[in-house]
């Protein structure tokens, strides 16, 4: 039984965690820890584990989810890599690309694994999408475009998305949506030093912003990459990404879903994933199954998303 | 002095326009939210406050738009409750309530006979009950402490960035799921958040005796779906999908939904299918509640309880809706037009689309 221990206790632990990490047969949570003794209370009840500090929770646990808020996240999950030790960091990784490449080198130096928590990324049709892409069904890629919005319920412990200036909505929704378009189009598998121009920033307001609209160029392998993003909390929006390539264009849902639409010259046409989720839950059981006990295809290693978090941080600058 | 407004539930779809039309005619009112205030409302002009941070204050009109959006489907009643107290906390006795309610009073299907008048009480999804008890409950208020109630029951509510039928619409036809039964009349039965807003800052500036009035706002009831779904598909490039009319469902009734719900038997799924079917789920969901606490949060805590109905089922409804057989017509008070026209309303919806 893998003991995992639990570094935040806010929010996505109370709800999501609880769903994916009670009552499995091959790991448990043994350890909690928060800044918030009342969060780690309420969480210690709810998974029956112990709630001690953050040193103990990591010289004990054999795997350790940390969940606190972006900005901590490169020094608590620097505090958590041991050797043989597994590490999900939730998303965002991180707040800086540098940050990203470097806890990403670090924890292959200490012979940890550490993973990032993007669970989209077992959805049906993303992974089918990925794969058909992979495949070369729509030849080079030349675009990636992606929007998701809507009115935001989530409700955080520490109000990080009003307060954090990583609280906005393109580190916070952003980073799912943008990934989508990242992983289904193999871009999270290049060497993620690739240039980034940003052409248009358009946002509601300094961050954390709550609306963002942006195009950019990325110069992968020498070739041009045009991009396109926008997420927002206030409107809901069509919640499309599409990919388009030299030789066609993928389009499907930001949110849950086992169908694509594949366009080429010789149509358009619809395909279904072999299998379908009842609830998005299915694909975070799925991703924590990768995680704590074998993430064959690399999906969720944490040098994927490098350049993910390179271009958000561009983005946001900007 | 100007009356008090207060807007409960400001914080959605119709309630945020209902605000920025607020602003741009000069009209302040206070946004009951239950969010992050800068999340719930745009600019400084309105006063946004929680329930909580209003209690013991009485404004001259109350406008309620909120219903319950989150919790287990046995958990609705209860949140309604909730809401429904604090509405008729914030408002003064002899003052205006204006309840902001649906066409689905009649039916989540729209399958019952329509009128404009009192509702009768109806077994269905948590949606249409928890609307049907804000109705009634409002209309005993009324009479109790002699208000000034209207209840403004809104066909389908669509427009630019409409999360109900703009959004769904668009993923639908991306993925390629029916977006309508083929062959059938189609109603949209449609009102665009833009007139809806309209018509409610319309009915704040009036002054109307105590009493109960009932308003139907669907502007474009007469327009079928196609019409609408048909520019939107060729603005993505796809063909729409229509589904075999065999696809829909009739009025809800406990013996076929149980019928159909024990050919997948197990504990779980039979209480995936109960909980989703309209009428039959209503009594389930009942009977749940008749349980002491410590055994529903047990219920809960045991994820054998899910939240979405079965996919297929929420299919069949969906289908059901844009079946749109019967026409919710429009019954308004005089003196009032939409701003917005057919055509703008849609040109709207495609700016909203190319925007993305």
């Amino acid at each position: 039984m893998i003991k995992v221990g639990l570094v935040g206790c806010g929010a996505v632990v109370h709800r999501m965690y609880t769903k994916g990490l009670l009552g499995r047969s091959a790991y448990r949570v043994a350890f909690v820890s928060d800044l918030d003794p009342a969060q780690a209370a309420s969480a210690a009840e709810v998974f029956d584990a112990q709630a001690v500090d953050l040193d103990v929770l990591v010289d004990q646990a054999d795997a350790i989810v940390v969940s606190p808020p972006p900005a901590t996240h490169a020094a608590l999950v620097r505090a958590c890599l041991r050797p043989g030790r597994t590490v999900l960091c939730e998303k965002p990784y991180m707040t800086s690309g540098v940050d990203a490449a470097a806890v990403a080198r670090e924890a292959s130096e200490v012979g940890a694994s550490l993973y990032v928590g993007h669970f989209r990324r077992a959805f049906p049709h993303l992974a089918l999408a990925q794969r058909l892409i992979g495949l070369g069904l729509i030849g080079d890629i030349t675009g990636v475009s992606a929007c998701e919005g809507g009115r935001f319920t989530w409700r955080t412990v520490s109000d990080y998305p009003v307060r954090d200036i990583h609280g906005g909505v393109l580190w916070d929704t952003g980073s799912h949506t943008l990934d989508m378009a990242l992983f289904a189009s193999g871009l999270d598998r290049v060497a993620p030093d690739f240039a980034i121009e940003v052409l248009r920033v358009d946002k509601d307001k300094s961050e954390p912003s709550h609306d963002f609209l942006a195009d950019f160029r990325l110069e992968i392998a020498g070739r041009p990459v045009d991009g396109h993003v926008h997420v927002s909390r206030k409107q809901s929006l069509p919640n499309l990404i599409e990919i388009a390539g030299t030789r066609g264009k993928v389009s499907f849902s930001a949110g849950l879903d086992d169908r694509i639409r594949i366009t080429t010259e010789a149509g358009s046409e619809i395909v279904k994933a072999e299998r379908a989720f009842e609830d998005l839950m299915e694909g975070f059981d799925l991703q924590l199954r990768h995680v704590l006990l074998k993430d064959r295809d690399g999906d969720f290693a944490a040098d994927r998303f490098i350049g993910q978090v390179r271009l958000m941080e561009a983005l946001a600058n900007a | 002095m100007p009356d008090s407004i207060a807007v409960v539930g400001a914080a959605g779809f119709v309630g945020r326009e209902l605000l920025r039309q607020l602003e741009a005619n000069g009209t302040p009112a206070t946004a009951v939210v239950r969010g992050l205030r800068e999340l719930s409302l745009d600019g400084e002009f309105h006063d946004a406050r929680s329930p909580d941070e209003l209690k013991g204050t009485r404004f001259d009109i109350v406008v309620n738009l909120a219903y319950p959006t989150s919790g287990l489907p046995f958990d609705q009643p209860g949140l309604n409750a909730e809401i429904l107290r604090t509405v008729k906390s914030l408002t003064k006795p002899g003052g205006r309530l204006i309840q902001v309610s649906t066409a689905s009073v009649f039916g989540m299907t729209l399958d019952r006979p329509i009128r404009v008048g009192h509702a009768p009480t109806l077994r269905d999804m948590p949606y249409v009950e928890s609307k049907i008890e804000a109705e009634h409950e409002f209309e005993r208020e009324q009479e109790a402490r002699e208000l000034s109630l209207d209840i403004l029951r809104l066909g389908n509510v669509w427009g630019a960035a409409s999360g109900a039928w703009a959004l769904p619409i668009v993923q639908r036809l991306v993925s390629g799921r029916p977006v309508g039964v083929a062959d059938v009349p189609s109603f949209s039965n449609a009102t665009d958040v833009v007139n809806v807003a309209s018509y409610l800052a319309f009915l704040l500036h009036r002054d109307h005796p105590p009493g109960v009035r009932y308003h139907h706002l669907a502007e474009f009831s007469r327009v079928t779906w196609p019409m609408w779904i048909d520019p939107l598909a060729d603005a993505l490039g796809v063909e729409p999908v229509w589904a075999d009319p065999s696809t829909i469902t009739g009025p809800a009734g406990n013996r076929q939904e149980v019928r159909a719900a024990l050919a997948t038997i197990s504990p779980r799924t039979v209480y995936r299918r109960f909980a989703a079917e309209r009428a039959v789920g209503s009594w389930t969901r009942s009977a749940i509640r008749q349980l002491p606490a410590t055994a529903r949060g047990k219920l809960r805590s045991d994820l054998v309880f899910a939240s979405e109905p079965a996919v297929e089922r929420l299919e069949q409804i969906v289908l059901s809706i844009f079946a749109g057989y019967q026409e919710f017509a429009t019954s308004v008070e005089a003196g009032w037009s939409p701003p917005l026209t057919q055509e703008e309303s849609l040109a709207r919806v495609l700016a909203w689309l190319d925007r993305r």
